[in-house]
């Protein structure tokens, strides 16, 4: 998954801006999730989110292939978190006056309830299966996808060849997509 | 590339759900939003790269024509003469000293003070 990340920033760097959009696809709850906790509401996060993201693909030709590219826009969201808690502090100087003289703006979400897809009930199907899954199978997706590891660290730490690592990713994923989308869509 | 697409999207939700970083609902259109962003700014940056180039350029002929008609305007006024020009060059008869600033007033000066600063 990491040398996944790699090949589309460097696909991007080189002119395949559309690209992007496989990394803000594949990170987007996350990082959703992580400026939720400093903003405290849905659509902040979400508006935060959508600058992080903006701001590191501004970036991207900095980007250092040293380290996780999730890390790195973790990093970027956390500073766009502050900012955000900065400025609103700001702003509620300023409409605490503008209340005074009736000027208050009061931003009203544009999107019908519709637009919005809910993940409580599909989260807690995921994790289900995740927890059903045959334990070879759940622990070379753990330590791939959810730790990061390659195929190599992992066929050395679970004492097995790399082809045996990748068909039981490849088992494992397809099982977890097949009820996500089925779940997705009822 | 849609299917890719769609592949990132909901390995990323898996991934997501499993690490419990999540959060209650997502908008439909997130991605899209933050991608309309980034081609937007690539538009407008290729546009300000493109004007900024055109003006470079529009600069350089206006430099370029300021000082073709500068040169011709000093070219004709140059005079050019066959014969040789000869001064006589003149001496100076004596050395001027010029006064010293704490001499001007020498009037309003005492008699002691102008013997010190009119030497």
């Amino acid at each position: 998954m990491i040398d996944d990340d790699y090949k589309i920033i460097k696909s991007v760097i080189d002119g395949k801006t559309r690209d992007y959009e496989l990394l803000v696809k594949k990170y987007q709850l996350r990082i959703i999730s992580l400026c939720q906790k400093y903003t405290k509401n849905y659509h902040d996060a979400e508006e935060v989110s959508q600058e992080a993201f903006v701001k590191a693909f501004n970036s991207l030709s900095n980007f250092r292939f040293e380290s996780k590219f999730y890390s790195w826009l973790h990093r970027i969201a956390i500073n766009c978190s502050l900012n955000y808690i900065n400025s609103k502090e700001k702003n509620r100087e300023k409409e605490t006056i503008s209340e005074n003289s009736g000027l208050t703006d009061k931003r009203i979400s544009e999107e019908s309830p519709d637009s919005y897809l809910e993940l409580e009930n599909l989260a807690e199907d995921i994790k289900a299966t995740y927890d059903n899954l045959s334990t070879d199978l759940r622990e070379v997706f753990r330590l791939s996808d959810i730790e990061g590891l390659s195929y190599e660290e992992i066929s050395n730490k679970m004492n097995i060849p790399i082809g045996t690592v990748r068909s039981r990713l490849h088992r494992a994923r397809e099982t977890l997509l097949r009820i996500f989308n089925n779940k997705k869509y009822e | 590339m849609n299917k890719k697409i769609k592949y990132y999207e909901n390995l990323g939700f898996i991934i997501s759900f499993i690490k419990n970083e999540y959060p209650s609902k997502i908008s439909k259109k997130f991605s899209d939003k933050v991608m309309n962003t980034i081609e937007s700014n690539s538009e407008k940056y290729a546009t300000f790269l493109s004007l900024n180039a055109i003006t470079k350029v529009a600069s350089v002929f206006v430099f370029a024509i300021i000082t073709v008609y500068v040169l011709q305007f000093s070219e004709n006024r140059i005079e050019y003469t066959g014969k040789s020009i000869e001064n006589e060059y003149s001496h100076p008869t004596k050395n001027v000293k010029n006064e010293s600033d704490d001499c001007i007033n020498e009037r309003k000066l005492s008699p002691g003070e102008k013997d010190t600063k009119c030497k």
